[in-house]
């Protein structure tokens, strides 16, 4: 596989007052590849994507594209994009719009139909599972180099996860994507490097699924 | 870049909005040479209404920012350019009142 890139992550620190939240933290995240981060709830998964992207702050960082540091990566034009567990998207926003103040461009989506039936509706007008899939590719098919996709699958009927999962191997081809989703075997499916986050700390994982049940990430 | 200070404008106009005419019609509705007495409460009056709203926002809301951050803006900024448009179309919607109590 050949990176043409790589954004990176390390010597991150992050505390709550006196609770360690993030320590010794290692993480590349190379175009051409989906990077998987798996942990469970409340270790710190979010916080990692938000100081990658560089809306929150840490008591230590260094974000690094091609070596170069960032102190705010998503000041910099076309690099990253980041999906949120909560709705991103105004409600007003109607999908035509949004996908275009996003620059994704809809004949490069191969969307179809449904993009068709469905662009003039506003964000609000979707239940919470549609909603979730229609952020998603918004920000997977914006024009950035890197996306990071946090919990992507969740509210999503089995069909939307199986599509969302065939439309993320396509887009991986034009950029690098980190996703951290419950959903483990999904996730596990169309990784091609897999962290487990535990105790603050990233592990990459050379056999994941033998390696998260040693780790204590799922039962024996 | 317009279109999105006013997306951003949006979430809040109504408030400071609605802060400014409040703030006009305790000052005894003037017009013409009389505003001139009131513009710089009014500022003031408009500036702490943001101040406001961006504490607000801040502490309660902050989740609504991500959408504008992942078009690479920066919140601070955006709260600057949306109090510009504010003040533009607060004084330019009371000098339309001026000039059509003029005209008609």
């Amino acid at each position: 596989m050949e990176h043409y890139g790589i954004l990176e992550a390390d010597s991150i620190e992050l505390s709550f007052e006196s609770r360690k939240i993030l320590q010794s933290i290692h993480l590349a995240i190379p175009l051409g590849a989906v990077t998987a981060i798996l942990g469970r709830n409340g270790g710190g998964k979010s916080c990692l994507l938000q100081i990658i992207f560089g809306t929150l702050e840490a008591t230590y960082k260094s974000i690094r594209w091609n070596k170069t540091y960032l102190k705010y990566p998503y000041r910099q034009k076309g690099l990253v994009q980041y999906l949120p567990q909560y709705p991103l998207v105004p409600s007003y926003l109607s999908l035509e719009q949004g996908f275009r103040m996003y620059g994704v461009k809809i004949e490069e989506t191969a969307l179809g139909e449904r993009w068709e039936q469905q662009k003039k509706k506003t964000f609000g007008e979707f239940s919470g599972g549609e909603r979730r899939f229609w952020e998603t590719l918004m920000v997977l098919f914006s024009p950035s180099q890197f996306v990071l996709l946090d919990e992507p699958f969740s509210h999503l009927s089995p069909l939307y996860v199986e599509e969302l999962k065939r439309l993320i191997q396509i887009q991986k081809h034009r950029k690098g994507i980190l996703i951290t989703d419950h959903l483990y075997r999904d996730v596990l499916e169309i990784a091609d490097r897999t962290y487990l986050l535990q105790n603050g700390t990233t592990y990459l994982l050379q056999n994941p699924l033998q390696e998260l049940k040693d780790r204590g990430y799922l039962a024996q | 870049m317009v279109s999105i200070v006013w997306l951003f404008y949006r979430k809040f106009w109504i408030f400071t909005q609605m802060v400014g005419w409040g703030g006009w019609l305790m000052g005894g509705l003037p017009l013409g040479e009389e505003i001139w007495d009131l513009i710089g409460a009014l500022f003031w009056l408009k500036l702490a209404s943001f101040g406001f709203v961006w504490y607000f926002m801040n502490t309660f809301s902050r989740e609504q920012y991500m959408f504008f951050q992942n078009l690479g803006y920066s919140i601070n900024g955006l709260f600057i350019k949306a109090f510009g448009l504010d003040l533009v179309i607060f004084f330019g919607s009371i000098s339309l009142v001026q000039w059509s109590i003029t005209v008609f």
